[in-house]
Formats: C-alpha cells, structure tokens, sequence
C-alpha cells in the first residue's frame, strides 16, 4: 500500500515534469514568434498627395479630401502634399499627430512631413469653420472629414 | 516513508504551479501590449454623376470608391445621393442597405453597423437600371466600390 502510493507520488512527479517541460517550450517559442512575427520590416517612405475635391450634382456642391483614406505602418514616414484647388480657403488638421497645414488659400499648396509613430485611427478634417464673408470653406465643412489608419 | 511522499508530492505540486503559471503567460501574453482600441468612423459616401473626378457626365461613382477600417471598428456611413437618378445602396456580406434615395439635397441615409468580419466587401447600388422611373443609370454594374476589413494588428 505504501509503496504503491509512493509509486503515484513518483508518477506525478513526471507528470508535472512533462507539463512544466511542454509549458517552457511552448513559452519559449511564444517569446520568439513574438518576435519574428513582428518582422524587422523597413520603414517605408511614402509620399503621398492630397486635394480638396469637389463633385457637384443636382444644385449641391460637395467638397471632400481625396483621397479620404491613408493606411500607412507604424513606422512608416509620410509626405503628404496637401493642395487646394478650390474657389475657398480650408485647412487640414490631423487630430492625434497634432499637425496642421497652413491656411490653403485657393491654388495653394503646404506639406506635412511626419513619422507614424502611433498605431491607431486619425481623423483628418477642415479647421476652418465656414464663413462666406472670408471665404473660408464650404457649408458642408462637417463632413470634409478622412482617415489615418495606422497598423501595427 | 510518509515524509518523502510528502516531499515528491510537494516537488510535483510546485512544478504544477510553475507549468501553470507559464501556460498562462502563455495564453495571456499578448494581452502584454494592448492593440489600439476600436473607433468609430464616419465616413459619407457620396453617389456623385459628375465631377471634377467623375469623367464623363453621365458616368456615376462614389467617393471614396474604398473604405478601409479594422476588425472592431463602428462604422457610421453617411450615404448621399448627389446624382439625378434613383440609387440605393447596399454592403454586400454585412447585410446593411439604404432604401432608395433620390436625388437632392436632402437624399441620405445613414448605415451603422460593427465592422466585425475581416474581409474585403463590396458595396453596390442594388436598384436595377429602369429608365422609366429614373432609376440607377446604364452604368449600374460598374457603380461598385470595396469596403476592406483589416484584421490583426488593429483592434481586435
């Protein structure tokens, strides 16, 4: 009986032996696939354009930034030319990177230079509130609204 | 004798509770460096029939022609009928659809949903072209634009 039970004793020990051994391997190789998952990439440089558009239709005149999405990699350096071609001023915010275009007067063109560094989804949209007197940007400035996204 | 039993069974409870621990890890690690939390877009799409991007007058298209979010993300779609004819739309494979919206300013409809399925998903205008009613335009079939689900990575 005593033997015995030191026999199941034993047996568990090699149990817990085989577990402890399948549970560093597993988390070995948890620790380099997190690394070579996340592969040494080279950060690309991307230059890219960026306009007001404007489509027109049944006596309403839409404006928009085209394009309306960016998808870039963090990382990532972009160029951003920013132009505007329209008959009003507006400028281009994008809000998490904290960065902004000078007033784009019509037929003015800025740039924006800057490192993705934060992974994440960023709005970019008009700062200029809508004021027919200055001839700032459109009535529907709301919606000149686009996106960043950023992947990991 | 009962001593030694005690310690093998003591040796083979802490190797448990270590196996344990690192199975957790494990399972928990990536857990360790949160991805960037969902968020909700809006984007409005927009039936335009010309343009200064639209090519020929009688040619339609939406802008953007590709919407891109990540898994998790809200999408609240805005979509506007700029054009003179009758137009609805649909997102194939997340089952959300407009009703027909004419033409006119105030021809819009709002879709919200969760982009939940990765995937690359088109969006068309589902009103067969009918002259009569001045519904869709004889390009119907070309009026597609891809909704692209991004996974990992993003939000999750």
């Amino acid at each position: 009986m005593e033997r015995r039970s030191n026999g199941i004793g034993y047996f568990a020990l090699v149990v817990a032996a085989v577990a402890l051994a399948v549970g560093g391997v597993a988390y070995a190789r948890r620790a380099t696939t997190a690394v070579t998952s996340n592969p040494a990439r080279s950060p690309a440089m991307l230059k890219l354009s960026m306009v007001v558009a404007t489509f027109s239709g049944q006596g309403m005149a839409a404006h928009r930034w085209y394009p309306t999405m960016l998808v870039v990699r963090q990382g990532d350096t972009v160029d951003l030319a920013v132009g505007n071609p329209d008959k009003v001023s507006h400028q281009l915010e994008l809000t998490g990177y904290n960065l902004r275009t000078k007033v784009l007067t019509p037929g003015s063109t800025d740039r924006l230079r800057f490192v993705a560094e934060r992974s994440g989804v960023f709005a970019y949209r008009c700062i200029l509130p809508y004021d027919p007197a200055a001839g700032h940007c459109t009535p529907d400035h709301d919606v000149m609204l686009g996106y960043l996204i950023v992947t990991e | 004798m009962n001593g030694s039993k005690s310690v093998v069974a003591g040796i083979a409870l802490t190797l448990s509770l270590v196996a344990i621990a690192l199975g957790l890890l494990v399972i928990l690690a990536p857990a360790a460096s949160p991805p960037a939390p969902p968020a909700a877009m809006d984007f409005s799409l927009l039936i335009t029939g010309e343009g200064s991007i639209g090519g020929p007058a009688l040619s339609h298209l939406y802008h953007p022609q590709l919407l891109v979010a990540r898994r998790g993300d809200t999408i609240r779609l805005r979509v506007i009928n700029q054009s003179f004819y009758r137009h609805a739309i649909e997102v194939v494979g997340y089952d959300v659809r407009t009703g027909p919206l004419t033409g006119g300013e105030h021809s819009s409809e709002v879709l919200t949903f969760v982009a939940d399925t990765p995937g690359i998903f088109t969006y068309r205008c589902y009103l067969p072209y009918d002259p009569a009613t001045a519904t869709c335009a004889p390009d119907h079939d070309r009026m597609v634009g891809h909704l692209v689900v991004i996974d990992g990575g993003g939000a999750r």
